[in-house]
């Protein structure tokens, strides 16, 4: 409704129009809360809950920081403005820039979300809030909503859903590929697949192997084909490497430059040919060295600050309740876990080869983690519903 | 999902909700009215301005040092102006604009007196910063420290926020040239800021590229008396004259990175305030909030009952 076209400017301070668009964006998010709640769509008892919970943009930026702490809100708020004013135009030359598109298509992807104000980063949070919502009222037909709580506190889950960022649409999307994915939905599963692949190439590669490896090589009704659907990756990751190679090592430049203290422009400490990747074999062996260091970094001799200290906490926590919902109910048994495992694996090694800030790293690692710890713990109830009758 | 539309739930739901708008719109129009009233009452509080906007464009005659092979990869990775070869000169250009060398020279200028004049004290014969705060005296009483120990002359650093919060810049992605724009009730004043910083900003890199031209000359001076071979006796001397050609391109009166391609242009009609937002955006909100309310309110009563 109010977007830089229809007002001419965009809110960049904390002033009285900031406070009057985003507090008219919350209660409009509080309407759709309101209506969700009457309609039994979401649970009356956690009404209070979640309408706290949707104001959370409120309480981020300019309050716990300011917006240039995570300086890329402002292209995401002008890249949505640009497509609500310019259309599809704005997209033009998109195909020439190797990261600059993800931008492109992910504001343009935002924009679809209607909103009452588009006009500061805190607009865009709660067009990520109202992303989380629908999110919600798609997992709380599948799962409890009480324990699905417990997923939407997740400290990270709520920094990322309040700032004017894309990392709730790509966890979104992930969610929703890898539900439609243990669920055997063909069309939906492709689709989001396609949507990563566009917003997060790094991601999305391994959501389209686990697809072909479902639905393609049907690795669900047998693991040695999905034994052999692995082998047939990874010798396409050697063989093929001459055909991606350059791209990648332009992700690992790109990122490298990010950490240098001279950031893109003015960087002297970072050699390309020293970074280079050249060949697949070269490949397997940064991903076996540098995997280990990436899920676990900032490791606890190298934390400086509260919210390197919470980042460590926080993803022990993680990786604790991925043990509790693997190993303790030996969900390892099945085929699907597995091929869910395997597009988290290939994610996982793209990310750490090509992460090098631990703030990117964290952020990544984070909307990487969550949405699979959300899929194995649907599948392990399911998986423990399935044991019931046999205990029964 | 779809099948929820249809069920009883939803339709009662539904149903609810306009009897909202039925039982309560008498609040909801008042509410709304009111809106717009304090909406009116507080755009009569603001003051219109216009915007005076110089387009600027890179000079031609400066020759850069630039890598355009590291700014066409760069620019390829991220797909931003600023990391394209033109676009990076105006950006390089805004950032001078910004430092403290043109905040110095437009402080000689008098912009002091324009913009600290109530701060002149007299009797020191400076600009000081008004008395500390009470925030101030408390916070170094809390951590002990002298609160007179701080510095509280005003000086050129403290004209560099005034400058960047009153010039923007907007530089497209798809042109050659930019926009140097100031909003403001007084449109000659701002015309004559915008264009004294830009020349400012200019002659700042005047200066920095004529220092660093005598230093390179230092050096091939004294390198060429200490090499004997003729040929590279050539080249340096090729490069002497290189220094002495930039020293004289950078000592004259014309503009040297950027080129004033329009002159301060005042814009037709007042920039801000924006009624039509502001009007749109009290009414909105005077709607919602009750609509807000009430179905809260709703919500809860449709619980207990």
């Amino acid at each position: 409704m109010f977007s830089l076209d229809s007002v001419g400017f965009l809110i960049t301070d904390f002033n009285l129009f900031y406070v009057l668009s985003e507090i008219a964006n919350y209660i409009y998010i509080l309407i759709i809360l309101v209506f969700l709640t009457s309609f039994k769509l979401l649970d009356k008892d956690y009404f209070i809950f979640w309408a706290f919970y949707l104001a959370t943009p409120l309480l981020v930026n300019y309050i716990l920081f300011h917006p240039s702490y995570m300086g890329d809100q402002e292209a995401y708020v002008q890249g949505v403005n640009d497509f609500i004013s310019e259309g599809f135009l704005s997209l033009s030359g998109f195909t020439s820039q190797v990261l600059g598109y993800q931008l492109k298509i992910s504001t343009a992807i935002l924009s679809f979300v209607p909103m009452v104000s588009y006009l500061s980063v805190t607009s865009i949070g709660f067009i990520n809030k109202l992303m989380v919502l629908i999110l919600l009222l798609f997992l709380s037909r599948k799962i409890d909503q009480k324990n699905l709580m417990y997923f939407f506190i997740v400290p990270s889950f709520i920094l990322y859903s309040s700032v004017g960022l894309r990392d709730v649409l790509i966890m979104v999307s992930i969610t929703l590929f890898l539900f439609s994915l243990v669920e055997r939905r063909f069309l939906t599963s492709l689709f989001f697949a396609l949507i990563v692949i566009f917003i997060k190439i790094q991601l999305g590669l391994g959501l389209l192997i686990s697809w072909a490896l479902m639905f393609i090589i049907r690795a669900d009704i047998s693991i040695i084909r999905l034994q052999i659907g692995a082998l047939i990756a990874v010798a396409a990751a050697i063989l093929l490497f001459g055909s991606y190679g350059e791209l990648l090592n332009i992700y690992r430049y790109a990122f490298a430059l990010e950490d240098c203290p001279g950031s893109y422009y003015f960087c002297t400490s970072v050699d390309p040919e020293a970074l280079r990747i050249n060949s697949g074999i070269g490949l397997i062996w940064l991903v076996i060295s540098s995997v280990p260091l990436f899920l676990l970094k900032p490791l606890p001799w190298e934390i400086s600050g509260i919210f390197q200290l919470l980042t460590f906490i926080e993803v022990c926590v993680m990786y604790y309740f991925f043990y509790v919902f693997v190993i303790k109910s030996k969900l390892y048994i099945s085929n699907t876990f597995w091929i869910v495992v395997t597009s988290l694996a290939i994610s996982t090694a793209l990310l750490a080869v090509t992460s090098f800030n631990l703030g990117t790293l964290s952020r990544y690692r984070f909307e990487l983690l969550w949405p699979y710890l959300m899929v194995i713990y649907f599948l392990y109830i399911k998986h423990e519903s399935s044991k019931e009758p046999e205990a029964a | 999902m779809i099948s929820n539309f249809k069920n009883p739930t939803f339709i009662k739901g539904f149903k609810l909700f306009l009897s909202v708008f039925s039982e309560s719109y008498r609040v909801i129009a008042l509410s709304t009215f009111t809106g717009l009233i304090i909406g009116f009452l507080y755009s009569t509080t603001l003051t219109p301005l216009f915007s005076v906007t110089v387009v600027i464009a890179p000079n031609d005659m400066t020759s850069s040092q630039e890598s355009s092979s590291t700014s066409d990869v760069i620019g390829a990775l991220l797909g931003s102006r600023k990391y394209n070869f033109e676009g990076g000169k105006l950006d390089s250009f805004v950032q001078v604009m910004y430092s403290y060398p043109t905040a110095k020279i437009l402080w000689d200028q008098g912009y002091d007196k324009i913009f600290f004049a109530s701060s002149f004290n007299e009797d020191e014969g400076k600009y000081l910063m008004g008395e500390f705060s009470f925030s101030e005296k408390v916070n170094a009483w809390i951590l002990g420290y002298d609160v007179n120990a701080a510095n509280r002359e005003i000086g050129p650093s403290n004209l560099r926020p005034i400058i960047r919060d009153n010039l923007t810049t907007k530089l497209p992605r798809t042109l050659d040239s930019g926009r140097v724009i100031m909003q403001t009730t007084d449109p000659a004043f701002a015309g004559k800021f915008i264009m004294d910083a830009l020349l400012a900003a200019d002659q700042s890199l005047k200066e920095e590229k004529v220092s660093y031209a005598n230093s390179q000359i230092d050096f091939l001076n004294n390198k060429l008396l200490t090499v004997t071979d003729i040929d590279i006796r050539n080249v340096l001397n090729d490069s002497l004259k290189m220094q002495y050609m930039e020293i004289a391109f950078a000592s004259s009166d014309l503009p040297y990175a950027i080129k004033i391609v329009e002159p301060p242009v005042t814009s037709s009609s007042i920039v801000s305030p924006n009624l039509e937002f502001i009007y749109n955006l009290f009414t909105l909100l005077g709607f919602l909030f009750p609509v807000g309310i009430l179905f809260v309110r709703k919500l809860f009563n449709q619980n207990s009952s």
